[in-house]
């Protein structure tokens, strides 16, 4: 009596999610993301003005902006590796007071608003002095944006580099040192080459923000120095030229494809067998030497992190030579330069965040249970599928939709919605990344253990699943919660209304304009901009809890 | 007649054969100790019965009722793992009346049991505890009590005790051994530990490469083997080569008596039962004598390694301390000896 290996009752573990589950996401995917893609490529190369595109793309000028764009980024990735790589062996190495709250830390930034980042850096030199009396014209330099992307993208280098670095086995490095190396023979030969991976794997990242940068280069940079991304913002925006800001994104496009197929193959080579541990190696600082670096490292990546957004709080209260609460008392105050309220800004912010992390957990959550549980065809699409809004850059996605939405059913360009959705579309792929790892941590025999002691498939998923990835979801949340209320570079081409108008655009809008009372009115909206964002960090490390030291992003 | 039957199991790893046609029956309050090297098939056969690995062929069985088809949660049969799959994110109390609660039972009659679990497995007062906060043997009798719970007709674990240091695991042996015992339970008890298995078991079966190679009471095999790679299984070390010819069977120790296989082709080898063979002084009469060749202190008996004059090496207990290079005499039982078919 043969029975079927797959027949009756197949193996518990590898009973698969219905690949109808995955309708939803793909759906969601194929619609706001693939079709407004699809549209831009129409836009540029099939329907657009050839003539024009093409003295857009081929003259002078686009030259030395790519250019510009390329050497930025890279520079920007050299400097924040050499800041942020002893913050991450002081992490990986040492426990200290306070570490985890170096660490809550070190993460803010890069969940911070760019508009935050570049305010706050607006405030430090204009606190500093490097700025002229007429307000931001001259803290447009190179510096600045170097810098302020370095503030930015310590968090990636300090997460990914220490979080690997804290589990390699230290007895590699112990038997070198026994077989005689010095201390200097052994980093370079030994420890170096063994964090390669995660090295490349987090330069990669920070080069690609760098590279679709646009806050910051907007705002800090100034209108002589554009990039690739913010030259898609001027043309969509201020020259109304659709089809050359679509051709622009697509040559954006194709260089960030070309850039993630790179170091996917630097990736492969550098990949290597390495020995970890589970146990973290950090340990309690023991000699002066290890102390005096310590406080090395603590003092000036404090200095990196708090300096800007403490001056951004002082420049906030600073009213004609005292200092006050005025510039938050006149946020509720119409603005004729936004056409409402900051205040009205800062609610419409918070509405929109809502939203968008209510979509962002519903379509991630499904495609975090395809990816793991789905059939293995389903499972690799969704997992691609919904990562690739991460790689485009925020403008590009916002044109996309913007361009792609004209027509009626889907005329979305008027209604409300089209600002959540795409922030949504952003979120995805962070509440994607916090479940995944929770669902995948869920042990085969968990589940066989619920099963032998009498639940059925479906309290199996209720009592096991859901509750050991709920604080993944919650985690995932919080991220699409924080860039949601940051989005600025997708939202900055969308059409505006009064219920669109954002916080960050808000606060771009008053920075534009000459005045010290706007500019402080945009230094409170920031400030309360940052307290939100930090509350939903804050929020993140605590659940993470007992995981932090095993979590990497 | 209650009691599990397993028909002719066959199961397929893609072309590797884990089980092949295996039988095997466990009675209604019966312990079987389940035996054999890691990878022979244990644990497939325990996921067979539980509902858990497809089969290629084969019947499962409790009393009259086919269990074939029936979902895991619907079977009644108990499975403890080895690093005990205990839930991470509920505490001991939560954990223990899982089972409890997915039979519907009310709060307080789950309150109830839990309790008296807990209890049993000397581990009062600990229900509200997290799960990573316990110790490697709590956890053990945090699983134990999970799987009791919901009392279960057929109790399986598959090798508990592995994990744990050697006193922890003699004390959960005996322990687990009442408690199974007491709660009138059939059990199959998964193990690589020969002596584990006699401890706790009614009856041993061994297993080797998918396929039952021996069964029966501890005692019995041991005496018995039915083999000689069943015999060096179950603890036995000194196999010797024998001679056999018109006048019967022979080893270096002498002739055996009435050993029944002779004439056969096969080749066989001879087991020499340490338990059987007394260590003596060498003036004792009859003796054959041999020389110490390490020997292992162990409290109340010494293990010995001793030398005969032709250079052959026998593993024996003393009650007496030897010191290597000692000069001893052996004497052997009339049953010291068994000659098996040599399979290894």
């Amino acid at each position: 009596m043969d029975r079927a290996v797959d027949g009756h009752h197949p193996r518990l573990s590898r009973r698969a999610v219905p690949s109808g589950f995955a309708a939803l996401p793909l759906g969601f995917f194929a619609l706001f993301f693939a079709y407004p893609v699809a549209r831009l490529l129409w836009q540029s190369f099939g329907g657009g003005d050839r003539a024009r595109i093409a003295s857009a793309l081929l003259g002078e000028d686009f030259a030395r902006i790519a250019w510009f764009t390329l050497w930025q980024a890279v520079a920007s990735t050299t400097l924040t590796l050499l800041v942020a790589l002893p913050a991450a062996w002081l992490v990986a190495h040492h426990r200290f007071p306070g570490r985890a709250g170096f660490r809550a830390l070190a993460t803010v930034p890069f969940v911070l608003p760019t508009v935050v980042v570049a305010s706050a850096f607006g405030a430090l030199f204009e606190r500093l002095g490097v700025a002229d009396g007429d307000g931001f014209r001259l803290r447009h330099t190179v510096a600045a944006v170097l810098l302020a992307h370095v503030f930015f993208n310590f968090a990636i280098v300090v997460r990914t580099v220490g979080t690997f670095w804290s589990h390699l086995d230290p007895r590699v490095e112990q038997a070198a040192a026994v077989l005689g190396a010095s201390r200097l023979q052994v980093l370079w030969r030994i420890t170096l080459p063994r964090l390669a991976p995660a090295i490349a794997a987090a330069a990669a990242l920070v080069f690609l923000f760098s590279f679709t940068s646009f806050g910051i280069i907007l705002i800090l940079g100034g209108p002589t120095r554009a990039t690739i991304e913010t030259e898609i913002w001027r043309f969509a925006t201020r020259r109304i030229e659709f089809d050359v800001a679509a051709a622009v994104a697509v040559v954006q496009l194709l260089a960030v494809l070309a850039l993630v197929a790179l170091t996917g193959r630097l990736q492969r080579r550098f990949a290597q067998q390495q020995r970890l541990v589970t146990e973290g190696r950090a340990r309690p600082i023991r000699t002066a030497r290890q102390a005096a670096l310590a406080v090395a490292v603590i003092a000036s990546s404090l200095t990196l992190l708090l300096a800007p957004l403490a001056i951004l709080v002082e420049r906030s209260l600073a009213r004609g030579g005292g200092y006050s609460l005025a510039a938050y008392a006149d946020l509720g105050s119409f603005a004729s330069q936004i056409g409402t309220s900051p205040a009205d800004a800062l609610v419409n912010s918070l509405v929109i965040a809502v939203t968008a992390t209510g979509i962002a957990t519903i379509i991630g959550g499904i495609a975090s249970l395809v990816v793991v549980h789905g059939r293995s065809s389903v499972s690799h699409l969704v997992d691609l599928a919904m990562l690739l809004p991460l790689g485009t850059s925020a403008v590009t996605l916002g044109l996309g939709m913007f361009v792609a939405f004209d027509t009626a059913p889907l005329d979305l360009r008027t209604s409300w919605w089209i600002v959540p959705l795409a922030h949504s579309l952003i979120g995805i792929p962070f509440v994607m990344r916090s479940v995944i790892p929770l669902l995948r941590s869920v042990d085969d025999r968990l589940r066989e253990s619920a099963a032998v002691l009498g639940a059925s498939p479906r309290h199996v998923r209720r009592e096991i699943d859901l509750p050991i990835a709920a604080r993944g979801i919650a985690v995932g949340a919080a991220f699409a919660f924080a860039v949601s209320l940051g989005e600025f570079g997708a939202t900055s081409v969308l059409p505006r209304r009064p219920t669109t108008l954002t916080a960050p655009i808000a606060i771009f809008r008053l920075l534009g304009k000459p005045g010290d009372l706007l500019r402080s009115q945009a230094f409170a909206l920031a400030v309360l901009l940052m307290v939100l964002t930090i509350v939903a960090v804050v929020a993140i490390e605590a659940l993470r809890g007992q995981r932090t030291d095993e979590a990497g992003w | 007649m209650s009691g599990l039957t397993v028909g002719e199991a066959t199961v397929h790893y893609g072309a590797t054969t884990a089980l092949d046609n295996v039988s095997l029956r466990v009675d209604g309050e019966e312990i079987v100790a389940l035996l054999g090297p890691s990878g022979c098939g244990k644990s497939t056969l325990l996921r067979l019965i539980a509902g858990l690995e497809p089969t290629a062929a084969g019947r499962v069985r409790w009393g009259d009722e086919q269990l074939d088809g029936l979902a895991p949660h619907r079977r009644r049969i108990g499975l403890m793992f080895q690093d005990h799959a205990l839930f991470p994110h509920r505490n001991v109390a939560e954990n223990i009346g899982f089972g409890l609660r997915m039979q519907g039972l009310s709060t307080q009659a789950r309150r109830d049991r839990v309790a008296e679990l807990l209890r049993l497995v000397r581990l009062d007062g600990f229900g509200d505890r997290a799960i990573r906060n316990l110790s490697g043997g709590e956890a053990q009798r945090v699983a134990l009590a999970r799987s009791l719970a919901p009392q279960p007709r057929l109790l399986m674990l598959d090798e508990p005790f592995a994990s744990l240091d050697r006193n922890l695991r003699d004390q959960l042996v005996t322990d687990v051994g009442h408690l199974l015992r007491s709660e009138g339970l059939a059990a199959i008890h998964v193990t690589h530990d020969h002596e584990e298995a006699f401890a706790i078991a009614d009856r041993l079966v061994v297993m080797r490469a998918g396929k039952i190679v021996a069964s029966g009471a501890p005692a019995e095999l041991w005496a018995r083997p039915p083999t000689a790679w069943a015999a060096e299984f179950l603890g036995h070390r000194n196999l010797l080569p024998v001679s056999v010819d018109g006048a019967g069977t022979t080893t270096v120790l002498g002739p055996i008596p009435h050993s029944p296989l002779d004439g056969d082709a096969a080749p066989v080898v001879a087991i020499i039962r340490s338990d059987r063979v007394a260590v003596v002084a060498p003036s004792t009469e009859a003796s054959i004598p041999a020389t110490v060749v390490s020997s292992r202190f162990g409290g109340s008996t010494s293990s010995v390694v001793a030398r005969l004059d032709d250079g052959t090496h026998l593993h024996l207990h003393s009650d007496s301390p030897c010191p290597p290079g000692d000069v001893i005499g052996l004497t052997m039982a009339d049953d010291a000896a068994v000659v098996v078919p040599d399979d290894r």
